[in-house]
């Protein structure tokens, strides 16, 4: 277009996008002068003034549309087109309050819940690792055929590590980590225990990681002698040193040594815990610092030292198959003297596969959960405009007799669909930001990289886009539909009163059909899941958790070197708090139940020559004499440990050991190896206990004498909270030696509930969803039955006045509504019924086809979607005959 | 070759450009106009007549302006514009070279 031409046409152009009315009222003005004008010349000719007039309107054919087509001429028009549309569209939402409510909610609440779960499906599984480079970061660990069938991956050991680290060309780095170790921290406030994780020089540089100050280890600080340098992670140098950059290049205190700063990690590191890299160690809080690692001699041998948690980088453009072969040809030459039960072959996973490998069921479960009730959403919507279109079919019929264009028609119809998915997004995006800050307060602290979890708004867009798309598709259909018919046909007939078309009636039941199957299907994973978890928290943990409460001290190595020293630490540390006010009896142990522990050890009974692999298990236990008085751990046969036991190997075992060692006989007396190293003897069977964690059963204990150990819990049988103990619990041990760090008390209570939280996090969620989706299965019954009253209003007064009682009416609607509804609940449960394989993986102790949660959820189901039925079947009962027939 | 449409709505936009480069009129004038002019021969239906108006004053080939008529009615006069003329002459001498070519096809000699 030339310049000239834009200079005449542009102002013309706005002042048709401005000065609307204006613009219009000429157009007015003009066409009417053209008729009037026309008239004047015919009635010159000699028509009557009558007849010239309406032979001057017709010549120019509908005024209407000549406006129309004026208008199309100023090509201004999809602009005014779209205002016009726009405010037509707000006008029409805010004339039926009912619809848009429903809409906008139903919209708003299930992007709410998507976006905030998949935000942390998201953050938490599918996002890559935040070190450079993530997916070349991977977590070999190691298959020993002896031990596969109880640990089927077992950490690395010092000699592999050495091995692959010198000869292994397809890494490009590799590092080992020994984790959640406590190290006390004394000189700078109160002594503290601070979990330490002790990692070999290369990991800084496997991660790609750059300190925030200072540097990381040098390559010889795995050298003994060299290793006393510690790295500070950025909460721990802001909350324990106040971010004072002189403490780099300055020693603290661990354990008693010093131990130089030499660098702060940034304040984005955050390493995996214990639990997430380490496939056979419990549960540890996250590291605080970082110290070499310094192999001990015993755990050098090729078969020695098992239990260090691997990270290692892949080199460019190496696969993960040809890695493993290299480096399982290493492995066979390091085992080589080895038998073949005992040598290892090399199992690698990504990193972030093993950080998040235990949460991933529980979290593909909760997607599965999110999908039902998209699902629903999307049926709901497209119900809902669905019902609406088909109410305008008229409007629109008329509309289109007078000039409207198909495909301004349709255009209005997706403004107004188009709206209402904006309204419902932006509520919904502010619903979704409360509701994930909502789920991360109530996440269990286990959830692993929780802190990468955000509000995704990609998420956001495909949800927001999904949701739209249905209800546009579905409200586009039948204004198409009506677009197409003839309109004089629509405007003859009483409109859109007739009854209803079969095809559209039965789209609607089914889709109510459908919305109602995956709420059952909801439901009953939420029942399923609900009964589980009551289950699971009456299981009898074998001891009693009221009133106890546990303390867990370290003694510092630099102090208590001798084993002797450490005995009399624990007798002294007994005595004194026992005689505390308010305490009843104190007892210690190594590792508490439930407590994440396993440490479990083979057990060599005499003459037992089956191979290592078939051997049975124990878990061991060092514990005081009044550990089972104090904990309430029945004695069943025999007698308990006593001081005088010291160093005799006596131990108590438990009724699940008694049963698996010596089946069918008196144990006590018996004598059993552990390793070869120790001699036992049986003196007293007790109770079983869960000891790691409340779903697996109880594991076979074996309970020695503590004398000696550097860290163990303090359990203590008191009535008193754990602030009517702590100051007088800090000054008992303190008197003893002021050293000590002692971390907050923990009630068995909070480790209870604690061990049980991932579950409770699973079976909240779910019920949730569950609850929304029944929401709006309820919702959409009643939408469509209410719709169908009102449209058949007519036909309801033709049926009263022709003597149908109003309880027939009643009963004839009901029964309509719930029919679809009775076969969305049997479509539901069979559904449910094919999801058994994966639903039994999540329960404890309850069938997926639990009939009683079965018969429960099917009665709510019935009783909601009889609910939402008769409310409207009432109202057509109270239809007045007259004022039905009369109704057009 | 266009396309018969378009030849036809061009050669209607360069009757209406003529027109009103006789002299500023309105609507209607210009219908009556073309109807005398061309001894009843071309009639431009009323429905076609103002948005074919509008749209050449859309490409600014034409203006309008509201004056008093003399009968004291207030009536939309279009003018051409110098654009316009500028128009009017290519159609012009398209329409020449045009009805040129198809006479001299018509007028071929039968065999």
């Amino acid at each position: 277009m030339r310049p000239e031409h834009w200079l005449y046409t542009i102002p013309l152009r706005l002042r048709s996008l401005f000065r609307r009315s204006q613009t219009d009222q000429e157009l007015d003005d003009e066409l009417r002068d053209h008729i009037e004008e026309k008239t004047e010349e015919y009635v010159t000719r000699g028509m009557t003034a009558q007849e010239a007039r309406r032979t001057a309107l017709l010549e120019i054919g509908g005024v209407e549309k000549r406006k129309e087509e004026c208008r199309d001429t100023r090509r201004v028009n999809w602009i005014q087109d779209l205002t016009q549309d726009v405010r037509f569209g707000l006008r029409m939402l805010a004339k039926s309050p009912g619809f848009t409510a429903v809409g906008i909610l139903t919209l708003a609440v299930g992007l709410a819940a998507n976006t905030a779960i998949f935000s942390i499906i998201n953050g938490v599984l599918l996002q890559p690792l935040e070190y450079p480079k993530p997916g070349q970061l991977v977590a070999p660990q190691l298959l020993v055929p002896q031990w596969a069938h109880k640990f089927p991956m077992v950490p690395l050991n010092p000699a592999t590590y050495l091995a692959w680290s010198h000869q292994a060309s397809s890494l490009a780095g590799i590092a080992v980590a020994d984790t959640g170790e406590t190290m006390n921290l004394t000189g700078a406030g109160e002594p503290t225990l601070l979990t330490a994780d002790a990692v070999t020089s290369t990991l800084f540089d496997v991660l790609g990681v750059k300190p925030l100050l200072g540097r990381t280890f040098s390559p010889d600080a795995d050298q003994a002698g060299h290793d006393h340098e510690a790295i500070l992670t950025y909460s721990l140098w802001r909350n324990r040193f106040n971010s004072d950059t002189s403490i780099v290049g300055h020693a603290i205190a661990l354990d008693g040594s010093p131990y130089t700063v030499i660098g702060i990690l940034p304040a984005s590191f955050d390493f995996p815990t214990q639990k997430e890299l380490n496939p056979i160690e419990g549960s540890k809080p996250k590291a605080e610092i970082f110290v070499p690692e310094v192999f001990q001699k015993e755990d050098l041998p090729v078969d020695s030292g098992f239990g260090f948690a691997t990270i290692a980088r892949l080199k460019p453009g190496v696969s993960q198959a040809q890695a493993i072969a290299e480096l399982n040809v290493i492995l066979s030459r390091e085992y080589s003297t080895m038998p073949s039960v005992s040598r290892p072959q090399t199992i690698m996973m990504p990193l972030r596969d093993m950080i998040v490998r235990s949460s991933k069921r529980g979290l593909w479960m909760l997607l599965g959960a999110v999908l039902a009730v998209l699902l629903i959403i999307c049926v709901n919507l497209a119900n809902l405009v669905l019902t609406r279109a088909t109410a305008r079919e008229h409007e629109i019929s008329i509309r289109r007799a007078l000039g409207a264009s198909r495909g301004r028609l349709l255009r209005q119809t997706l403004t107004e669909t188009l709206l209402l998915g904006l309204l419902g997004g932006a509520l919904g995006l502010l619903l979704a930001y409360w509701a994930l800050r909502g789920l991360l307060a109530l996440a269990p602290v286990t959830l692993p990289r929780l802190h990468n979890v955000h509000l995704d708004v990609a998420v956001l867009g495909f949800t927001f886009g999904i949701s739209v798309l249905a209800g546009v598709l579905a409200g586009l259909l039948p204004a198409w539909r009506a677009a197409q018919a003839n309109p004089h046909d629509a405007l003859q007939s009483g409109g859109a009163r007739n009854a209803e078309s079969g095809v559209r009636l039965r789209a609607r039941e089914f889709l109510v059909g459908l919305e109602t199957a995956l709420s059952a299907m909801l439901l009953i994973t939420a029942g399923l899941l609900v009964v589980s978890f009551a289950k699971l928290s009456t299981v009898p943990e074998g001891f009693t958790a009221d009133h106890i409460l546990t303390v867990d001290l370290q003694l510092p190595e630099s102090q208590y070197n001798q084993a002797q020293q450490r005995g009399e630490f624990w007798k002294k540390a007994l005595a004194a708090t026992s005689v505390l006010p308010g305490v009843e009896s104190s007892a210690v142990s190594n590792f508490l139940p439930l407590s994440g522990e396993i440490n479990d050890d083979p057990v060599d009974l005499p003459g037992d020559t089956r191979p290592a692999a078939e051997r049975p298990f124990a878990s061991y236990r060092h514990v005081s004499p009044d550990y089972f008085k104090v904990l309430g751990i029945p004695l069943l046969k025999g007698r308990v440990l006593t001081w005088a036991d010291a160093g005799t190997g006596n131990a108590v075992i438990s009724a699940a050991a008694a049963k698996t060692l010596w089946p069918g006989r008196n144990p006590i007396g018996q004598r059993f190896d552990v390793y070869a190293h120790s001699a036992h003897r049986v003196i007293g069977v007790v109770g079983d206990t869960r000891s790691v964690n409340l779903v697996e059963a109880p594991t076979p204990m074996v309970y020695e004498l503590e004398e000696s150990g550097p860290t163990a819990t303090l359990i203590l049988r008191t009535r008193l909270p754990a602030t009517g103990v702590a100051s007088e619990l800090h000054r008992a041990i303190w008197k003893i030696d002021p050293t000590i760090a002692i971390p907050s008390i923990r009630s068995m209570g909070q480790i209870v509930s604690a061990s049980l939280a991932p579950r409770r996090f699973e079976t909240l969620l779910t019920s949730l969803f569950a609850a929304a989706a029944l929401l709006l299965a309820c919702l959409g019954i009643y939408g469509v039955v209410s719709y169908s009253v009102v449209r058949r209003t007519h036909e309801i007064g033709i049926r009263m006045a022709l003597g149908a009682q109003k309880t027939d009416v009643l009963r004839r609607i009901f029964r309509q509504g719930m029919k679809s509804a009775l076969f969305g609940l049997a479509i539901g449960i069979i559904g449910a019924l094919g999801l058994t394989r994966f639903l039994s993986s999540l329960l404890f102790e309850v069938k997926p086809t639990d009939p009683l949660t079965l018969i429960v959820v099917s009665l709510i189901l019935t009783a909601v979607a009889a609910l939402a039925c008769y409310v409207p079947a009432r109202r057509a009962m109270r239809v007045d005959p007259m004022v039905a027939l009369r109704y057009e | 070759m266009s396309k018969p449409s378009d030849l036809v709505q061009g050669t209607l936009d360069m009757l209406l450009l003529k027109i009103l480069a006789l002299e500023p009129m309105n609507g209607f004038a210009v219908s009556q106009r073309l109807k005398q002019v061309s001894g009843d021969v071309l009639q431009m239906s009323d429905g076609s007549l103002y948005p074919a108006l509008h749209k050449l004053e859309q490409e600014g080939w034409i203006t309008a302006e509201w004056k008093t008529s003399e009968k004291g009615r207030r009536a939309k006069y279009y003018s051409l514009t110098r654009l316009g003329r500028r128009q009017l002459e290519r159609e012009a001498e398209n329409w020449g070279r045009l009805s040129g070519a198809i006479s001299r096809v018509v007028k071929l000699k039968e065999a």
